[in-house]
């Protein structure tokens, strides 16, 4: 259910976690020798890939333990019917919050079937490209960014595979790294990752920062809820398996509230928030007002 | 099948200065259609002369063709320019795309190639003037049989990037097909679709007309209030409007036995009518019409589907697969059908809809559950010599006799028996057949019905009062059948239902998901709500940005319409299996049946409107 997400979410947190970034950037990302940063158009080879694990060692055991289990089940980013099922389930229901959002701040036609055309869109944790997807094919202009190298080239096989979705670029990078790059967006996505970044507060100053002067930020995360804590953890982690134990740390959730507020201070307003509910039933995800487990924010960046 | 039956060769050659200067007219006359041609270029090659002798193993490219015309004697002259290409590349590269004329897709074609070499040769040695044209010559007419020679197997070399990728490939341009394609069309999130039909029919091909004055063909389809307000919706219910076709308000059914009857009212379930008898192909042809009407961009196939492609699942996206971004790879997540006529082409979504005998579903491996009534139907148009406004309906012991109005005094009748029995009647001359009907919808088999039977009329008086109008009606007997005004034509009855409607970039809609009991007109209805129900789905996955051949998206569609139709596969089945029995508890209890449904008015309330397609599910509320 709700918690079924959390499982696959935690995977795509790497990226742009400022505390990883300290110690990923230090051995080999501060090389583009060893370490291109664009895999767009580039094979892979091993020795990246082994650079990038070697890497990641400096960070906690538990960033570990989440390194391999998600190499272990990369390759299944798009199997519908496998581990991220949950994912590509709710999918559409995050996709038409964002759809609507976008559409009104942005002054498109809803009726369009490429409403996105001209916006440049930062897909921040795109994972496989489960997002960043659709959202080429709704007309933006997507730039995808892991930190996860795996994640970049089975992102970049699948895109491949529709001449539509090809035209996305993505970087095996951070949002950090893209802000060196003075990289701007008219809207920033970050969906399912702030709950595993060490300092909320600074990730979302740089989401803030790689928005241009009144585009858009949109965030989704699980509440710090009693409910929350029922699902994602005792549920998910210790009765059904789903999680091994220690996946997810309640006390590092965010409440809508304290998301508000840490946005605010990067200076962006919520205009907008939504929650996500599960019905058991038709197996579906809708959006509601009832943002107590998994729930999507939508602000803008205060002209200054 | 692609075959070159001119090719004229005109080459001038000056000669000057130790170059070559060439310019060539060919002219090629192609039998073929267009949507055959994948590619077409010319490529002359540098000739190294030598001892008179022209050496091959040197060749390069040095010019290319720059101009084609294609003639076609209706849409006349169209032309495309060509881009010289790069010396060190091997590539013919003019291509014409089928795009480009649409319309002239199946016809023969005069294509004129008027070739202009852009470049010149060095003339190393000094033959005469005449074996120079004549080396050239020939070595041109080689390079074009060459050229041929790749165009031909140009897909066993993968260089399928010029077959034609559509969005949606509609096999089966039928009733459900079209409704499909129009509701696409009518869509603002899929109007702008590219959706190739895949059907030999002629009709497809051009503008329909009727005749007014011709009596109703007896293919005729009920459509309920639902079907008629989806064709309302696609805007297609007015063009069904200017031809034939005959609302009824009143339905009756009664039995063989003499038991029961019931008769329905519009005004029980509120509706101004009950349905609409149309022919099938005024249906058609309004949805032809209607998407004419707009600017949808659609290819029609004359032809069959012969071998379906399906790409590999993406959980097979390996680590180990080369992650070069090719161009070759962007086939790889599509369908590609192979037709009959050998066309091909790619497509993200395939579009079963081609009736109970499926191409699609087998090729895609569907299994399906399903057995065939011992039973056919005789279908044919009558005359009356009044206007008929009701739809009739009696349970014979062989099955049962429907008589469905159809304007302008005509009925449609559609009748149910075992084969022996169709037989005879398909052959008997038709004052005997005209009789038997009248015998069928009369005193034939049993009496009349009376209320008075089970002594009940008294004490339902009270409760019917001002709840159920019809209730009053009294039983009537159908107007009688004076003429036949067309052929018989017989027709196998059985059941057939999907166990799957979808896979991955498959989708079955119709009559190839669930083949029904004609009983209650119910068959095309179900096509028509699947096909209403398969453009909502892709539209709202096309809002999301989803690729609309991911089965995820798809389920949605089968989970809308899988229980309404086995739940609608249901009742006809229990009907018939009902009316196939004839035991005497079992018949009272079914004239109980129909008695209780004529009196008890919130549940024959509900029977009608889930006849009649208005309600998911028949709850009795």
């Amino acid at each position: 259910m709700a918690s079924k997400l959390v499982r696959h979410s935690h995977l795509r947190a790497l990226s742009s976690s400022i505390s990883i970034n300290n110690h990923i950037r230090s051995p080999h990302f501060s090389n583009p020798n060893r370490a291109p940063l664009s895999f767009s158009y580039r094979p892979f080879s091993n020795a990246s890939s082994s650079s990038s694990t070697a890497g990641f060692q400096r960070a906690s055991s538990l960033k570990d333990l989440e390194l391999a289990k998600f190499a272990s089940i990369a390759e299944t980013w798009w199997d519908s019917e496998g581990p991220f099922k949950p994912l590509h389930v709710m999918n559409p229901t995050r996709l038409a919050f964002i759809r609507s959002t976008l559409c009104r701040h942005f002054g498109k036609d809803p009726n369009s079937a490429r409403p996105f055309e001209g916006l440049k869109i930062v897909d921040v944790g795109c994972g496989g490209g489960i997002l960043s997807e659709p959202l080429a094919r709704m007309g933006a202009t997507v730039t995808g960014v892991d930190a996860v190298e795996k994640n970049i080239k089975i992102a970049c096989i699948h895109a491949d595979l529709d001449p539509v979705t090809s035209t996305i670029e993505y970087c095996c990078t951070t949002a950090e790294k893209l802000l060196e790059e003075d990289r701007k967006f008219d809207a920033v996505i970050a969906l399912e990752v702030i709950e595993h970044v060490a300092n909320p507060a600074e990730f979302c100053k740089s989401l803030a920062a790689l928005t241009v002067p009144d585009g858009a930020t949109i965030i989704s995360t699980i509440n710090r809820s009693m409910r929350s804590y029922a699902t994602a953890i005792v549920a998910a982690e210790y009765l059904l398996h789903w999680l091994p134990k220690g996946t997810h740390e309640w006390s590092s959730f965010l409440t809508p509230e304290e998301l508000v507020l840490i946005l605010q201070r990067a200076n962006i307003t919520v205009r907008e928030m939504a929650g996500f509910v599960y019905n058991p039933l038709t197996g579906r995800w809708s959006l509601s007002d009832d943002i107590s487990v998994n729930f999507i924010a939508f602000g803008t960046k205060n002209c200054q | 099948m692609k075959k070159l039956t001119d090719f004229e060769l005109d080459l001038k050659i000056e000669n000057g200065k130790q170059l070559i200067f060439l310019q060539a007219h060919i002219r090629m006359v192609w039998d073929f259609s267009l949507t055959n041609m994948v590619g077409f270029g010319l490529s002359i090659y540098a000739l190294h002369f030598q001892f008179g002798v022209v050496m091959l193993h040197s060749c390069r490219v040095i010019g290319v063709v720059s101009f084609i015309r294609l003639k076609t004697e209706e849409t006349g002259e169209i032309k495309t320019g060509g881009e010289p290409v790069p010396p060190e590349t091997f590539s013919p590269s003019l291509s014409l795309s089928p795009q480009l004329f649409p319309s002239a897709a199946c016809c023969p074609h005069t294509l004129l190639l008027d070739a202009t070499v852009l470049e010149v040769l060095p003339s190393p040695l000094s033959l005469s003037q005449h074996s120079q044209e004549f080396l050239v010559k020939e070595y041109l007419g080689f390079s074009m049989i060459m050229m041929w020679f790749w165009d031909e197997h140009k897909e066993t070399h993968d260089l399928s990037n010029n077959i034609q990728h559509y969005d949606i490939a509609i096999v089966g341009g039928g009733m459900v097909g079209m409704a499909l394609a129009c509701s696409l069309a009518n869509m603002p999130l899929t109007k702008h679709l590219n959706v190739a039909i895949i059907d030999s029919n002629p009709a497809l091909g051009s503008r329909p007309y009727f005749n007014k004055e011709d009596p109703p063909d007896p293919r005729v389809s009920t459509v309920t209030p639902a079907t008629i307000s989806f064709f309302k919706d696609v805007g297609a219910w007015q063009y069904v409007e200017q031809h034939r076709r005959a609302y009824f308000d009143k339905m009756q059914v009664w039995d063989y036995t003499g038991l029961g009857y019931t008769r329905y009212n519009a005004q029980d379930i509120n509706k101004e009518v009950l349905g609409c008898v149309v022919e099938n192909k005024v249906l058609h042809g309004s949805l032809l019409s209607c998407i004419e009407n707009t600017d949808f961009q659609k290819t029609i196939y004359p032809s069959r589907l012969s071998s379906m492609t399906l790409p590999p699942s993406p959980s097979s996206l390996g680590m180990d697969s080369t992650s070069s971004r090719t161009p070759l790879s962007s086939q790889k997540h599509l369908a590609k059908l192979e037709l009959s006529d050998g066309n091909s082409l790619y497509t993200k979504l395939v579009v079963g809809a081609d009736g109970g005998k499926s191409r699609v579903r087998e090729l895609a491996g569907f299994k399906t559950t399903g057995w065939n009534y011992s039973q056919n139907a005789i279908i044919c148009t009558v005359e009356h010599t009044v206007e008929n406004g009701c739809a009739w309906q009696r349970f014979l012991p062989a099955g049962p006799i429907a008589l469905l109005p159809m304007g302008d005094n005509f009925s449609n009748i559609v009748w149910t028996m075992n084969p022996k029995e169709s037989t005879n009647r398909k052959l008997m001359n038709e004052d005997e057949f005209v009789k038997d009907v009248n015998n069928a919808l009369d005193y034939g088999y049993g009496p009349h019905p009376t209320s008075s039977l089970f002594g009940s009329g008294e004490m339902f008086f009270w409760p019917r009062a001002g709840v159920t109008l019809s209730a009053n009606d009294c039983f009537e007997v159908p107007p009688k059948v004076v003429n036949l005004a067309s052929e018989r034509m017989v027709f196998p009855l059985s059941l057939r239902h999907a166990n799957d409607y979808v896979s991955k970039h498959v989708v079955l809609i119709g009559d190839a998901a669930h083949t029904v009991h004609p009983l209650a007109g119910q068959g095309v209805n179900m096509g028509f709500g699947d096909a209403f129900a398969l453009s909502r789905v892709i539209a709202e996955g096309i809002a999301v940005g989803s690729d609309i051949g991911e089965v995820t998206l798809l389920k949605k569609y089968e989970a809308e319409r899988k229980p309404a139709n086995i739940m609608m596969m249901g009742i006809l089945d229990g009907f018939q299996k009902a009316y196939s029995v004839d035991f005497g508890p079992l018949n009272i209890l079914r004239a109980a049946a129909l008695h209780g449904a004529h009196f008890i008015s919130p549940l024959k309330r509900s029977i009608i409107s889930y006849a009649s397609g208005e309600q998911k599910l028949p709850l009795f509320t």
